[in-house]
């Protein structure tokens, strides 16, 4: 069996592994404590094909999370659409305002990108706030329930699972075509990219697209399991925030780095709550802080760079 | 909405702008002459008008002087930060350096929560229900005040920066590390006295927007963002630039207060951010360097 | 026959910086062009030009008769590969990979592009560093690895800007002995910059010499180095030993 064929099927096992989760552990809290884990991991992963691989590092995808929440809820809710139907619209919706946003702020260097993002974010969460017939304002919106009523947390644990792997799928098929090449070239230095004749600008946008349409479904989920959204909680940079570091923690440009950072940070986030309550977030900082200075290719990154270097001398 | 209404809408933009425009010249100051991205920005200006709450209610410093405290301890904190934590991201990524002032924002944010809780906090003194009125415009008193020391603190850092020899070798760094380096600055003594003149400044600010505002610990962020509108407004590197964003920032954010409602404020200026970025990145007074 | 490049009449200017002074020359299919000048002459601005990634203020430039957009990557398409002055390879990807991004654009199969790259490097020799990652690599290979990836996209020009600057005259002259062949890979035409005039000698079979932005003589190498104008401007007396 080829190398590619063996890692085929240890993801394969690790996925129905998984998924079979729920047969041994029951009980809603922890399977909600799943949930945010895999959510967040299948988010760090959406967020690296823009973040990591193209080098793009976007604060703002709390845009696209919550409008695949508003989207779901406003579409099912005011329009009266199909659940279905409903989602995919959220979808539609946050891969057009990717392709706005990006058109603004791929033209922009440097940090000037990020405070664009950061920008379209926030006018989108104040909007959010301040158009009550439209979002239900501060006050907020209903969600519907997407998933049977009866055992919900498992419906919702799976769905992150498989948000998961379809972002992990597309990632590692984009990573080994041609698109994931122009990504990586756009990363490591643009004019060399425009030099091999590819179109920076429209790369980047079908990136920021893609990430766009995997987060809104993210946030559609999150907004059904909790029934009820609000601004503050789906908009903020705090969002924008949390996904970007579960990305970089576990390691930006690498492929399973979202993933291993997103199960440290929740679980750890978790714990801290338990057992800190109230510095839990001074914690957060000590630790980010800690990774910059310390693990600047967050782990995963970290490992596979010793490694390149022991082959390379081996 | 009478002329008088405008008019007053903006007297108050100007008065809130100089507030503004300390704060964006702090960060043109670290942003725009040192090209360091500092998220923490808000935070510390937090801090500041905590510092000067504690000072005024606990060793009963006169409010309008304990702006020169909280100033002097964020100086002593920004020279700090940059000696420890900052001066390893400096030569790095944009993003490490977002990430690691991102960090230290919520180290600090969430500190002050710890130690004073969410509630919001506000001083009371006699002068406050003050107010002076000239034909129908009213000047509340200590906003005039604010205005007053900010307007004469902007003029000396303008001066400052511009004119001796510091601010002189800090732009040479801006415009040339390494050469600057070669004739003779010493760069990361530079660099740390900047970021603490540039957090310094924003101390400033806090301690005097305290007798207008009440504090929370999150009032921060707003003003980290407000702060990197104004820079891009005001154009990189240009500390006069900064100051006028400032005061425009302030007037716009009066008016729109006055025609559509306070919520839409920060809206409206992120809206202009954005269009400023994408028609003129250089901003309205920069050089090319966006 | 229409030239493959025709440069028309273009000026650049940068601020108050004149760089490209309404310069004109063509490069012809099948041959080997060579622009030098002192430093700050403006050559790689022509080439920035010529490659789209800067439009001129003034003039036209054709290719293939066409007149170029300043869009690089267009430029590329077309039929314009390049390289850069200060190298520029990707460095968390390997030797291989980054040819590989050349290949791209003329295939969308990974094996296809792999194999096209190492084709490519087969032909520049380095076929030992192929699977190296391209950070920490000696300059000499990362010039090479430039040309490759420019060869890669299957160019009908290729720019070469300062391809052998900063090597040792016998790796000089070596590159300079490969780039000879380039024809062989379909390569109609060679522009190059350079200082170092004992490949511009050896190489050249036609030579413009820029100063100060402006074209002061072309024609073929023996002769452009005797011009005065040149000698005064560049060359200097020791090089008229160069010329045998």
């Amino acid at each position: 069996m080829t190398v590619t064929g063996s890692r085929l099927v240890i993801a394969g096992a690790v996925l129905v592994a998984c998924l079979g989760a729920p047969l041994v552990i029951d009980q809603t809290y922890q399977l909600n404590v799943l949930f945010r884990v895999f959510l967040f991991a299948g988010l760090g992963v959406a967020w690296n094909l823009v973040g990591g691989y193209t080098g793009q590092l976007s604060l703002g995808h709390a845009a696209f999370f919550g409008l695949g929440a508003y989207g779901l809820a406003i579409g099912s809710g005011k329009l009266g659409l199909p659940i279905p139907v409903a989602l995919g619209l959220a979808i539609a919706l946050a891969v057009l305002v990717a392709l706005a946003i990006g058109l603004v702020a791929f033209r922009l260097r440097g940090p000037y990108f990020a405070l664009a993002t950061i920008a379209f974010a926030e006018v989108l969460h104040l909007t959010a706030k301040n158009l009550p017939d439209v979002t239900g304002g501060e006050v907020g919106l209903q969600v519907p329930l997407i998933f049977p009523p009866d055992a919900p947390s498992r419906w919702f644990y799976w769905a992150a699972v498989v948000l998961t792997a379809l972002a992990l799928a597309i990632t590692a098929l984009i990573t080994r075509a041609r698109f994931g090449y122009a990504l990586l070239a756009i990363r490591e230095d643009e004019d060399t990219a425009l030099a091999c004749g590819i179109a920076t600008t429209r790369t980047k946008l079908h990136a920021l697209m893609i990430s766009a349409a995997l987060t809104a479904i993210g946030g559609a989920l999150y907004g059904s399991l909790f029934l009820y959204i609000v601004p503050d909680q789906m908009l903020s940079v705090d969002i924008s925030n949390e996904i970007a570091i579960v990305a970089m923690l576990g390691g930006a440009g690498t492929l399973l780095g979202p993933l291993v950072g997103a199960v440290l940070l929740e679980i750890a986030s978790e714990l801290f709550k338990n057992l800190f309550q109230e510095a839990h977030l001074v914690i957060y900082g000590v630790l980010i802080v800690v990774v910059v200075l310390f693990l600047p290719e967050g782990i995963v990154g970290t490992i596979a760079s010793a490694l390149r270097r022991r082959r390379g001398r081996a | 909405m009478g002329v008088w209404s405008t008019a007053q809408a903006v007297l108050d933009g100007v008065l809130l702008g100089a507030l503004y425009a300390l704060v964006g010249m702090g960060m043109a100051l670290i942003f725009g002459v040192m090209r360091l991205v500092n998220f923490a920005h808000g935070a510390f200006l937090m801090l500041a008008m905590y510092a000067t709450y504690v000072l005024f209610e606990r060793l009963h410093v006169n409010q309008y002087l304990g702006f020169i405290a909280a100033a002097a301890l964020l100086f002593g904190l920004g020279v700090v930060s940059y000696r420890f934590l900052l001066r390893r991201v400096a030569e790095r990524s944009d993003f490490m350096q977002i990430l690691l002032t991102l960090g230290l924002s919520l180290i600090v944010t969430d500190g002050v929560q710890l130690i004073f809780g969410a509630d919001y906090r506000q001083i009371n003194f006699p002068l406050m229900s003050t107010s002076w009125r000239i034909g129908r415009l009213h000047f509340n008193a200590p906003w005039v005040l604010s205005f007053a020391i900010t307007a004469v603190l902007a003029v000396a850092i303008y001066l400052f920066v511009m004119r001796s020899r510091f601010g002189r070798a800090l732009r040479a760094i801006a415009q040339n590390r390494y050469a600057a380096g070669l004739v003779g600055i010493d760069v990361q003594r530079t660099q740390a006295l900047a970021f603490g003149l540039g957090l310094a400044t924003v101390g400033v600010a806090g301690g005097l927007l305290l007798p207008l505002f009440y504090t929370y610990p999150a009032v921060g962020e707003q003003y980290t963002l407000k702060a990197f509108v104004i820079v891009v407004l005001g154009g990189m590197g240009s500390i006069a630039g900064a100051a006028i964003a400032g005061l425009v920032l302030g007037v716009v954010e009066e008016l729109t207060s006055l025609f559509w409602g306070n919520q839409w404020a920060l809206v409206v200026e992120f809206a202009i951010f954005l269009v400023v970025l994408s028609v003129r990145p250089s901003g309205l007074f920069g050089s090319q360097r966006a | 026959m229409t030239a493959l490049l025709a440069v028309d009449g273009v000026s650049k200017r940068f601020g108050g910086l004149l760089a490209t002074s309404n310069v004109t020359f063509e490069v012809r299919r099948g041959e080997t062009l060579f622009i030098v000048g002192p430093n700050g002459a403006g050559k790689t601005t022509l080439f920035n030009l010529i490659s789209g990634f800067l439009a001129p203020d003034h003039g036209v430039i054709r290719f293939e008769g066409r007149a170029l957009a300043a869009r690089p990557h267009v430029a590329a398409r077309l039929g314009i590969g390049r390289t850069f002055q200060i190298v520029k390879p990707l460095k968390n990807l390997s030797v291989l990979e980054n040819v590989m991004l050349g290949a791209f654009l003329r295939t969308r199969r990974r094996a296809d592009a792999a194999a096209r790259a190492r084709e490519v490097l087969g032909f520049l020799q380095m076929e030992a560093v192929a699977d190296l990652p391209a950070s920490g690599l000696p300059l000499a290979t990362l010039k090479r690895l430039e040309i490759a990836r420019a060869l890669a996209t299957q160019p009908k020009l290729i720019l070469l800007d300062e391809v052998v600057a900063g090597l040792p005259t016998g790796e000089a002259l070596a590159l300079a002995a490969l780039l000879q062949r380039l024809p062989e890979w379909g390569v109609a035409a060679v522009a190059g910059v350079e200082h170092v005039m004992q490949v511009v000698m050896k190489v050249a079979e036609r030579v413009i010499v820029l100063d100060r932005g402006a074209l002061i003589a072309e024609g073929a190498p023996a002769d452009v180095v005797r011009q005065p104008a040149v000698i005064e401007a560049y060359l200097g007396a020791k090089y008229k030993d160069v010329i045998g």
